[in-house]
């Protein structure tokens, strides 16, 4: 076919056409039945291809359907402590929020803080009062002040987040605390790992740019500031700290810089392992055996235990979609390492198999 | 270095505890609320379909679902929950094109053939919604690089191709082509899922 006209075509199509392009279109389109059915082909595949946007947010819309229909007062905020339910009403329940309000409140502003704890075992997704959509991965909390979004967007965060950042009117920078660093933004979407009582950071960029502020080094007190743009992961390993702030699990050997601080561009397909926990999925890329164990702990909200240091640096590189339970999970990584598991309620231990 | 793969093909659609079928308790909020949280975003996508403007088409979906909400104790359903709420969302989109005029030549098309309710079960009782997306997502994953960006911005964040070209750096008639040729390669890997060439071939092979 003409390429012309195709343009025109895709063109209309996508509404994108002026009303005199769009007039030629339709006329081409009704000259011939080929004609007729080579629009209809390409209208249905752009219509599906719609599938796989994520910009639609039921939240957003029952929230402004429940404001003016008064069905249900659940903007804002519940104040109910939320209650963890069954994995088969989870899923009913997925977009379902649980906000529990801290009574004693942030110090400093005399106002309230608004907590969201998701437990091990569970994943959650909620839109924050600015429109920012972000999914929390098990064993996450998040916090931030009761009057975010008018002054100030500032979250506190201890987990695993992935956010869909929205823009500000007034531009507003985003900032994301954790345990360590700073993250400030402005409108992007972004992934970032930062347990507490884990030694890795992870950031990875999916759209916009961001900077993450903060100390790198235990050695150098000096903070630093690192800028990533898309498609860019920023991996820091720094020490665990405990509650009296003394470093715990201090490695044996003291690691050089370059283990300490990377920065890596990465293909798109490798972006997956970054955010496939979203969509029930974990994704791994040549992951040690131990930090693999150390998701599916707060995936399946179990303890895991290695009898044999060696299986721990067993690497992986796999998708795990939808696995349900840990002892499917266990059952595939077995195929290909020599291992057996016992599985005590929620304690595992795995140990090299006899030979 | 290992590699695994499993897949669990359970439709989390089913695990759902409320029936969504005639019985459906429309009254109870709760029921009300897992039934729009449910359906809002396939609703609004089957509506874009005769309307071809995202924006309007979710407000048709919210609009039917106030009404829904506000009759509730009037409408007696005779079919599924389901059936019905695609029935009242394209009866809507087609009074809006009615109404304001605008001519669509898919509708037409559907008009022309009296293909409406054949498109309407097709698209609701197809593949479930996120293997849909699963397969769509990897089919604009496979496109080459510099056509998918570009199918990315003007599909997913609904940028004009005016705001493409100076985003990207390239001009107009470039982002064109990257879109028609994206296009084209989607619907040649998503031939298979195309709601209408099924009815087609029913009706015509």
């Amino acid at each position: 076919m003409e390429r012309g006209i195709e343009n025109l075509l895709v063109k209309y199509i996508t509404g994108q056409a002026s009303e005199e392009e769009g007039l030629v279109v339709k006329d081409w389109i009704r000259a011939d039945e080929k004609n007729e059915a080579r629009y209809l082909e390409l209208y249905e595949t752009w219509h599906l291809s719609l599938y796989a946007d994520h910009s639609i947010d039921p939240d957003l819309a029952y929230e402004k359907f429940a404001k003016e229909t008064n069905i249900q007062k659940r903007t804002g905020i519940r104040r109910i402590r939320a209650i963890w339910i069954s994995s088969a009403a989870v899923v009913l329940l997925a977009c379902a929020i649980g906000f529990y309000l801290n009574p004693f409140g942030n110090s400093i502003s005399g106002r309230s803080e608004i907590v969201i704890s998701v437990p091990k075992g569970t994943t959650r997704k909620l839109t924050l009062p600015d429109g920012t959509i972000a999914w929390l991965n098990a064993g996450t909390t998040l916090r931030y002040n009761q009057n975010f979004g008018k002054e100030q967007r500032s979250v506190y965060l201890n987990g695993e987040a992935y956010f869909d950042i929205a823009a500000s009117e007034r531009n507003i920078p985003f900032l994301l605390n954790t345990d360590k660093f700073v993250i400030r933004d402005i409108g992007t979407v972004f992934n970032v790992k930062a347990y507490a009582d884990e030694p890795d950071f992870e950031m990875a960029v999916f759209e916009g740019e961001v900077s993450v502020e903060g100390k790198f080094s235990s050695h150098n007190p000096q903070k630093g500031k690192v800028f990533l743009s898309e498609k860019q992961v920023l991996k820091v390993k720094t020490p665990v700290l405990n509650k009296s702030n003394k470093k715990v699990a201090e490695p044996a050997r003291k690691p050089d810089n370059n283990e300490l601080i990377k920065l890596v561009e990465v293909t798109p397909a490798q972006m997956e392992e970054y955010k496939g926990w979203t969509d029930n999925f974990l994704v791994f890329d040549g992951e040690s055996f131990r930090k693999i164990a150390n998701d599916f702990e707060r995936r399946y909200n179990v303890k895991i235990t290695f009898q044999d240091p060696d299986l721990e640096k067993y690497e992986y590189s796999g998708t795990f979609r939808d696995i349900r339970d840990i002892r499917s999970a266990l059952q595939i990584i077995k195929k290909t390492t020599p291992m057996e598991y016992t599985i005590n309620d929620s304690e595992i231990i795995i140990k090299k198999l006899a030979k | 270095m290992r590699t695994i793969a499993l897949e669990d093909t359970a439709d989390p659609d089913m695990a759902g505890k409320i029936p969504v079928n005639k019985d459906t308790d429309l009254n109870n909020p709760k029921v009300f609320e897992s039934v729009f949280r449910r359906y809002y975003v396939e609703l609004s996508l089957f509506a874009n379909r005769f309307l071809n403007d995202l924006d309007m088409s979710k407000e048709v979906v919210s609009d039917m679902f106030t009404f829904l909400w506000e009759r509730r104790k009037e409408i007696r359903l005779n079919e599924s929950l389901k059936a019905y709420l695609y029935k009242a969302v394209q009866n809507r989109c087609l009074n809006y094109l009615k109404h304001k005029k605008i001519e669509n030549e898919y509708v037409n098309y559907l008009y022309r053939n009296n293909l409406f309710d054949e498109v309407r079960t097709s698209l609701s009782n197809s593949y479930s919604q996120k293997e849909l997306a699963e397969q769509i997502q990897c089919a604009v994953e496979r496109l080459p690089e510099k056509c998918r960006e570009v199918f990315k911005l003007s599909r997913h964040k609904h940028f004009k191709n005016e705001e493409i070209a100076r985003s990207l750096n390239i001009s107009q008639k470039t982002v064109e082509r990257h879109i028609t040729i994206a296009l084209e390669k989607l619907r040649q890997s998503l031939k298979y899922l195309l709601a209408l060439l099924l009815i087609l071939s029913e009706i015509f092979l």
